[in-house]
């Protein structure tokens, strides 16, 4: 019975015991760790750390020494060994199994060069199997049967005890050779030859009972060729170590034994992937040679055939980057990771999945080629051209001559001495308007009708930049109230508005003898726009209470007599924008009542302004539009004002600015012409 | 009147008015910096008195002056615009101008049921009455005196001309089309050329209004040089005006 040594105390405890009976330390770890030493947490007695250093440099090598020096001792001792240490129960099972059962074809060693990489994982491997290793998904349970089928196996013992006297031996003496045939027996077991499996102990568990009955059942291995071409290309080539599957370990399949023999082991090696392998074991004797595509070549003349060569590209590519930058570098820093599960468990130095899977790499991408069709390829060329037109440097241009605005100075030029010769020379060449428009007679007619004192709401909607245009019929209209004697109140819903009604009233006031406060008042400013004029139409005291100079206003007697909108004989809006009119027929005008809504409008609002009027029932009782109308109005009273006064400069204003619209309408048409003309003339 | 008979500060505004005339009448030379000056002492001189306006008639008399004379104690609810205000002021700070919104909401919200309403009882609702309204009022009065046969069919085409027009010109703002078999998207042929004859009503309503802006430029153009022709006029006048004459 073998013991284990704690590695925490150093003494030796009976391998049964799962903790060390001196120091409490466990013995057998739970897993297997993953460094180099695939040792259980015991030591094997008769294994020192020294022996066990040197064991992981190539015990075997050192066995195939021991048994040339010292043959004549192993002769005596294999003579005994065979008479009277007969093979163990399990070790004799197999072989009895493995003679029912036709050996394993042997696969032919694929020729080629090995690259570094993939040899030095069983390098490795063989110099980490000195120690028994176990499989990491070994249960506690498989670990007892484990440490007691290596209880079965002497041999194994036997073999430590020869390397510890080989350790004891000075190294000058010489070892003594193997009796030959001992070296036949060993030669025998690293060539991988296979041994009759024994039947089955009637103890055997049922487990173990049920893996040999499906074992049988399986079929004779397909030869190599047959062997499905994922699992070939899974092997690269020499990429499989050779060798013969080598002394069992307790706990080691034999594969995985054969995976750690050195590449100078004849090519049978991967035999010890078929099934059969599993029961082949040492010590038995050799099966049937197994078929192979080539005949094997001894083990020394292979060994020395096998030379490492150039990784061929394709592998290259596939070599993860870890591993290939390994293989370029340190050579100890090679992954000593060992597979905890799956088929492979408990091997170390294999190729693993998690960098492949995990780790970011250059994408598989397919390389395909594109067929892009000649409308595809039109579209790309033109796609690169306008690229290249983007890219492209263009020269700078010579700096283009100045050209004066000449056509805007004539235009200017044109349109003010149209105007300013009439004002300047005081002609009065063109006609007085002697037809008045509907809607100016209307508003003329509205203010004729005034009963005397009516009180009249003139609100001025426009700005400074408008005067020029509005204060010619503001003038007319406010001076024909006046003169019609009716009580003028004055807002405006824009602050510069209540300004502009005081400079337009204040020389009519004068003009006409009007008083504040007596004949007109003036309430200034309306905030709110629309909604102030929505709240002056329901309370107009309370939105305008005071004047523009901040007097109290309804104290006045001008605003005698008004409550409300409605008071109002008449409701004038001088705007220039359709926006002031609108907005007083739609917040004030429904609060009025019959109180007749007159506008004196810019003539560029009259388009928008003139439904009002033009409807049925028309909203507006009365329209001044612009310079027109004002003139219109002013002959309409016969009270000639500014109006009349730059009727030429107006008339021929107009007619200069309509005459220029003509030409340029003729000048671009023809030019526009010309150009199509000479576009389509062949070149 | 004269400039002789200006005061001082009526003179120098009258110079200024005339300055400013001319630096905005330099634009017909291109943009340049007197035009730009003239234009910023506008806006700006519009904006310092639409201010000025605001405070003197609104602000001072009916907020300041009610809440500094106790306006509050006797009219609670003068503090509401107070409020309303100062949330407004908020606005001027980008980290408080959430505060602002409120303020805005009001102003926003009155603002647009105001107009609404307005444009529907004010202008739409008359405007679709007159439209659909074929007794041409406004021209038995312009043909008044006229034969009755041609009052009636001046009458008829009045109202045939604005249902027409009215009609097309909506239609062409029908912008709904369908992709034919082989050309784009089109109109459909029930809509094309109702549209186009909409088109040509907008083409005329337009030239309408352009003609009537250029006719208020012409106008305001003639009154800035009538105004600095006579300023010229009266200052010639006072230079060659003989010493001691009346």
């Amino acid at each position: 019975m073998a013991d284990l040594r704690c590695r925490m105390c150093g003494k030796a405890n009976p391998d049964t015991r799962q903790e060390c009976e001196f120091c409490g330390a466990r013995l057998s770890p739970l897993n297997v760790r993953q460094g180099g030493d695939s040792a259980p947490g015991g030591i094997r007695q008769g294994s020192s750390g020294q022996l066990q250093e040197e064991e992981s440099q190539g015990w075997l090598a050192r066995l195939r020494e021991q048994a040339a020096k010292d043959q004549k001792e192993e002769n005596d001792e294999e003579d005994e060994g065979e008479n009277e240490e007969p093979a163990p129960d399990w070790l004799n099972r197999l072989r009895l199994y493995d003679e029912r059962e036709p050996a394993a074809p042997a696969v032919e060693d694929p020729s080629g060069p090995e690259p570094d990489w993939l040899s030095r994982i069983p390098t490795r491997a063989s110099q980490e199997g000195t120690g028994p290793a176990e499989p990491f998904a070994e249960t506690p349970g498989q670990a007892e049967n484990s440490s007691r089928e290596a209880e079965e196996g002497d041999w194994l013992s036997r073999l430590h005890k020869k390397m510890e006297l080989e350790e004891s031996r000075p190294e000058s003496e010489p070892a003594p050779p193997f009796a030959p045939e001992s070296r036949r027996r060993i030669e025998s077991l690293l060539e991988g030859e296979t041994v009759p499996l024994p039947e089955p102990p009637p103890e055997t568990p049922d487990w173990l009972a049920s893996i040999r009955e499906k074992v049988a059942a399986q079929p004779e291995p397909e030869p190599f060729s047959e062997i499905p071409d994922w699992l070939i290309s899974s092997r690269a080539p020499d990429s499989i170590p050779t060798g013969t599957v080598e002394a069992p370990v307790a706990g080691v399949p034999a594969w995985l034994a054969g995976a750690g023999q050195p590449a100078e082991n004849d090519g049978t090696s991967e035999a010890a992937a078929s099934p059969a392998d599993l029961e082949t074991t040492p010590g038995q004797e050799p099966a049937a040679p197994r078929p192979v595509s080539q005949p094997p070549e001894p083990a020394s003349e292979k060994a020395r055939d096998v030379v490492p060569g150039a990784m061929p590209d394709w592998l290259a590519g596939m070599r993860p980057q870890e591993l290939a930058r390994l293989g370029e570098g340190d050579s100890d820093l090679v992954d000593e990771h060992a597979e905890w599960s799956g088929p492979l468990a408990g091997m170390r130095g294999i190729l693993r999945a998690e960098p492949v899977i995990a780790l970011p790499q250059k994408p598989n991408v397919a390389r395909t080629r594109l067929e892009v069709s000649d409308l595809q390829n039109a579209r790309a060329e033109l796609l690169r051209g306008l690229v290249e037109d983007e890219i492209r440097q263009i020269p700078a241009r010579a700096r283009k001559r100045v050209w004066l605005p000449l056509e805007r100075w004539l235009v200017s030029l044109a349109l003010i001495v149209a105007v300013l010769a009439p004002i300047v020379l005081g002609t009065a060449t063109l006609p007085r308007p002697d037809t008045i428009a509907p809607e100016t007679l209307a508003v003329g007619d509205l203010i004729n009708q005034l009963p005397p004192s009516a009180p009249v709401l003139v609100a001025f909607e426009y700005d400074p930049a408008s005067i020029g245009e509005l204060d010619l019929a503001g003038e007319a209209v406010v001076d024909h109230l006046m003169v019609r004697g009716a009580r003028l109140v004055t807002l405006s819903t824009r602050p510069a508005g209540a300004g502009l009604a005081l400079r337009l009233f204040e020389p009519l006031a004068i003009a006409n003898n009007y008083l504040y406060g007596e004949n007109y008042v003036h309430l200034g400013f309306v905030a709110g726009e629309g909604a102030g004029l929505s709240a002056m139409a329901r309370n107009l005291p309370a939105t305008a209470p005071a004047d523009f100079a901040g007097n109290p206003a309804w104290s006045q007697p001008a605003l005698g007599g008004i409550d409300s909108l409605a008071d109002f004989a008449l409701v004038v809006v001088i705007s220039a924008t359709p926006e002031g009119v609108r907005q007083w027929l739609e917040q004030a005008k429904p609060a009025a009542g019959p109180t007749p809504f007159v506008a004196v409008i810019s003539a560029g609002a009259e388009p928008l302004v003139r439904p009002y009027y033009e409807g049925s029932p028309s909203q507006l009782a009365g329209l001044i539009a612009g310079v027109f109308g004002a003139g219109g109005y002013e002959q309409l009273t016969e009270r000639p004002g500014e109006a009349l006064a730059r009727w030429d400069a107006y008339g021929y204003g107009v007619l200069a600015a309509s005459v220029i619209l003509l030409l340029g309408l003729v000048l671009h048409g023809a030019a526009g012409a010309l150009s199509r003309n000479q576009a389509s003339r062949p070149s | 009147m004269p400039i002789s008979d200006l005061s001082g500060a009526e003179l120098i505004g009258t110079s200024l008015s005339f300055l400013l005339t001319l630096m905005t009448l330099s634009y017909f030379l291109g943009d340049n910096l007197l035009f730009r000056l003239a234009a910023h002492l506008f806006v700006g001189a519009a904006a310092g008195y639409a201010g000025a306006v605001a405070w003197s008639g609104v602000l001072r008399p009916r907020l300041v002056a009610p809440l500094l004379s106790g306006g509050a104690a006797r009219d609670p609810l003068i503090l509401v615009p107070v409020l309303l205000a100062v949330l407004m002021l908020f606005k001027l700070s980008p980290s408080l101008a959430r505060y602002g919104n409120i303020s805005m909401g009001f102003l926003v919200g009155v603002g647009a049921a105001v107009a609404v309403g307005g444009a529907v009882t004010g202008t739409l609702l008359p405007q679709m009455q007159a439209t659909m309204d074929l007794s041409g009022a406004r021209t038995t009065e312009i043909l008044a005196g006229a034969p009755a046969s041609v009052i009636a069919v001046e009458r008829v085409f009045d109202g045939v001309v604005i249902l027409l027009g009215t009609i097309a010109t909506l239609v062409y703002f029908h912008f709904g089309a369908r992709p034919g078999p082989v050309t784009s998207a089109a109109r459909p042929a029930l809509i094309a050329p109702v549209a186009a004859a909409g088109q040509v009503f907008i083409a005329i309503t337009f030239g309408a209004m352009f003609a009537g802006a250029m006719a208020a430029s012409v106008a305001i153009l003639g009154d800035r040089l009538q105004f600095l022709w006579s300023f010229l006029d009266q200052v010639l006048r006072v230079i060659t005006l003989p010493q001691g004459a009346p």
